[in-house]
């Protein structure tokens, strides 16, 4: 399958001997399984290799820069943790088997805690990039812990990984009948070319990425009632991702909330 | 003291496998945007680049061409996760000239096993 994608490259490969860029970025874009299978292998092989090699450097000595391959361990880890959550709730969502396992919870603690682990594991040199939040004291909602956890957590990565500095700023607010989470950066903000499949099963603009993040988040953000959303913001640098959920009581159109006026909806 | 350059755009692999080789008594220089990497690349400084091979703006193929103008005899092994580039460029790509693959996860002692035989050819 491989070969057959660069057949018509072939002659002109053989005969320059060059390599081109576009090549190579048409067999990392046009996602069949096989090669979704590969990306994700790629993605789990370099986080493995960050855990294997900080492993062996603590093993074999421990210095002044332990502390910093802990956190490199715990944030490859954690990259693991969000690629196989993803990978397991692909197959549920392509089977319709997800189910959502609601309680009444404070998001407004789940949100801080969230957050503090993930500064936690920062590495040093991101520690360029500041993270503000904006939270009520408490919000309580109906909804499953650990899949909003998930969602959040995919959503702080994109921002981590698009920014290089400046700051990425996280706000929860409620009106009558939902509440809204956004997540602002100042990176280099929504690729145009990848908009429209933003939220598409296997879109993705980064070197590091299965394209399931955000497929997945919008699967279970729409599980509970609500709307996922994404635009790159206005006269200033980054994007802002945010979604809204019910409030704790039920069934409220999603449509029906001064939260999506000015946003786009996907 | 056999100097060694580490192209791969991921921070944690560049900090990570710097540190390990220089405990191994390699010297290291790293960098994370290989187009970095091209600009300060001088010839008759490193005895084995060690490059990644899917990298944002240049990948590593295409580095290994540009370096190659500038140093024709430098020594690469190419440090990649994709199994396809294994087997697949090298049947397409037979002019490639590199014979070293080192594939992601491996650890220090088995990395530097590879670099060590790399640098007795």
């Amino acid at each position: 399958m491989f070969a057959e994608k660069f057949s018509a490259n072939q002659d002109s490969v053989k005969e320059d001997k060059e390599i081109q860029h576009a090549d190579l970025e048409k067999y990392f874009t046009t996602q069949t399984q096989t090669e979704f299978v590969n990306m994700a292998g790629h993605e789990m092989k370099t986080s493995i290799q960050a855990i294997l090699t900080y492993s062996e450097l603590l093993q074999n000595k421990r210095d002044k820069s332990s502390d910093d391959y802990i956190k490199a361990i715990l944030r490859n880890a954690q990259r693991l943790k969000i690629l196989s959550d993803n990978l397991t709730d692909l197959a549920k969502i392509d089977s319709c088997t997800m189910k959502i396992q609601k309680k009444r919870f404070d998001i407004c603690t789940l949100v801080a805690t969230l957050i503090k682990d993930f500064e936690n594991m920062t590495r040093h040199n991101e520690s360029k990039i500041k993270i503000i939040t904006q939270l009520p004291e408490h919000v309580f909602v109906n909804a499953d812990p650990q899949k909003l956890t998930q969602v959040i957590l995919n959503l702080l990565d994109n921002a981590v990984k698009f920014t290089t500095d400046g700051k990425i700023s996280i706000k929860l607010e409620q009106d009558k009948n939902f509440i809204q989470v956004t997540i602002t950066d100042t990176g280099s903000g929504i690729d145009n070319k990848i908009k429209p499949d933003l939220f598409n099963k296997f879109a993705t603009s980064s070197y590091s990425g299965t394209g399931l993040g955000l497929y997945i988040c919008k699967n279970i953000i729409e599980a509970h009632g609500g709307k996922i959303w994404a635009k790159n913001n206005e006269g200033q640098k980054g994007a802002t991702f945010g979604f809204v959920i019910p409030a704790s009581h039920v069934h409220p159109d999603p449509n029906h909330t001064k939260f999506l006026n000015s946003s786009i909806k996907v | 003291m056999k100097k060694i350059l580490v192209v791969d755009d991921e921070p944690d692999i560049t900090a990570s496998i710097k540190n390990g080789l220089q405990r191994k008594g390699f010297e290291v220089d790293v960098y994370n945007d290989p187009t970095d990497a091209l600009s300060n690349f001088k010839p008759d400084t490193y005895d084995l680049l060690l490059i990644d091979i899917r990298m944002p703006k240049m990948n590593g193929f295409e580095l290994y061409r540009e370096v190659k103008k500038k140093s024709n005899d430098v020594r690469i092994c190419f440090f990649t996760a994709f199994e396809v580039y294994y087997d697949e460029f090298r049947k397409m790509f037979p002019n490639l000239e590199v014979k070293c693959f080192i594939r992601k996860p491996i650890t220090i002692n088995d990395l530097v096993t590879h670099i060590n035989s790399e640098l007795e050819k």
